[in-house]
């Protein structure tokens, strides 16, 4: 005869933990690891340019599109919560360019990212350039799918930016102080910026920019070459 | 603003696990984040009180548990902890984000990231009361 298996179970009212251990963020992990796969299986490389509204981003990235678009096809998504008044201005660089409008959002998230992509001729592309959104801090969260990720400061923005900001550069391995023209005018010595970001994030490539009177741009714009080879 | 698509992802998961278990109900929430999320506690705590006030999980018990920064060092191959400094510019132990063996800088970081439902705390409904939350 069987005998009967005894089942060892919960009684009514007892309390006990289960372990679910969900990421809430995976889905955006999981999109921006295909993202990445995508482009590179395009042999393209993208880069998530972050930083504060008015750090100079758009001017920034528009001087670097002319000056790689002679040897380099090149691609920019440009995130604002709405217009396309940078992705226009950019356009005129000579890039192909996608505005994502988030509407209300205050970064770009993975899935915004992938909708983009679609649209782009991707056999076509070299460098894949994405400005996020103006925040300095939720865009450090949500990963795109890129292969670098640069953050632009100004010196416009005070002598503080950096130490007050400290996270976001944890997750750069560039920085980028802009505007230094108005250095003096400002009282900000980018040096000290600089060591500032390299004291939170020691590896991190640090250049010294003024978009507007094309100073640095080169240097910045050769690095970023240097790693489409 | 994240705070709340993490509260809102957290009640997603509340209701998907209720469909799954409907013999037990759900007491508390274990929740980990790691030091270097850009999450506040107190925020997805407002948030998780906000979206559950409607339903009968207004006393559910929120514990968040902060994970320490844990790295891999890809020179030497420490895995472990790193060091802190007390700069008083910031208001907080700023992270050296080097190896503390060979002080390389290309390390990666393979916990501090966090943002999990680790687990959750159920109690299970009498059986006259099955069917009820």
């Amino acid at each position: 005869m069987q005998r009967k298996t005894k089942i060892i179970e919960s009684i009514d009212g007892e309390i006990f933990d289960i372990e679910l251990s969900e990421d809430l963020l995976k889905k955006n992990k999981e999109i921006a690891k295909e993202n990445k796969k995508l482009l590179e299986k395009h042999n393209i490389l993208a880069i998530d340019i972050m930083g504060a509204i008015g750090a100079g981003k758009t001017t920034l990235i528009t001087k670097i599109v002319s000056i790689l678009s002679k040897k380099y096809k090149i691609a920019v998504l440009c995130g604002d919560l709405t217009t396309t008044l940078d992705a226009d201005i950019i356009k005129s660089a000579g890039a192909e360019v996608i505005q994502i409008n988030t509407g209300k959002e205050c970064h770009l998230d993975a899935n915004l990212v992938r909708k983009a992509i679609k649209e782009l001729p991707l056999n076509k592309i070299d460098l894949l350039i994405i400005e996020n959104v103006g925040n300095l801090i939720c865009p450090g969260e949500f990963v795109l799918g890129t292969h670098k990720r640069m953050v632009v400061v100004s010196v416009t923005e005070g002598p503080f930016m950096v130490v007050k900001h400290p996270y976001i550069f944890m997750e750069a391995n560039i920085g980028v102080i802009n505007k230094i023209e108005l250095k003096d005018v400002m009282g900000v010595e980018p040096k000290k910026l600089q060591s500032a970001m390299k004291k939170i994030k020691p590896g991190i490539k640090v250049f010294e920019t003024s978009a507007r009177k094309n100073i640095g741009v080169e240097l910045l714009a050769t690095f970023i070459s240097k790693l489409l080879k | 603003m994240h705070e709340f698509t993490i509260a809102k992802e957290i009640v997603m998961h509340l209701n998907e696990f209720k469909k799954r278990q409907d013999k037990l109900t759900i007491i508390g929430l274990n929740i980990e984040l790691g030091e270097f999320t850009f999450a506040n506690e107190e925020q997805i705590k407002f948030w998780l009180k906000e979206l559950l006030k409607n339903t009968n999980k207004t006393n559910l018990k929120i514990n968040i548990k902060r994970i320490k920064p844990v790295v891999y060092c890809n020179k030497c191959g420490y895995s472990g902890n790193i060091k802190f400094s007390a700069d008083p510019v910031y208001h907080f132990l700023l992270p050296d984000l080097r190896c503390k063996k060979c002080n390389s800088k290309k390390i990666d970081l393979i916990k501090g990231r966090e943002c999990n439902l680790k687990s959750v705390k159920v109690k299970k409904i009498p059986r006259k009361k099955k069917g009820l939350l």
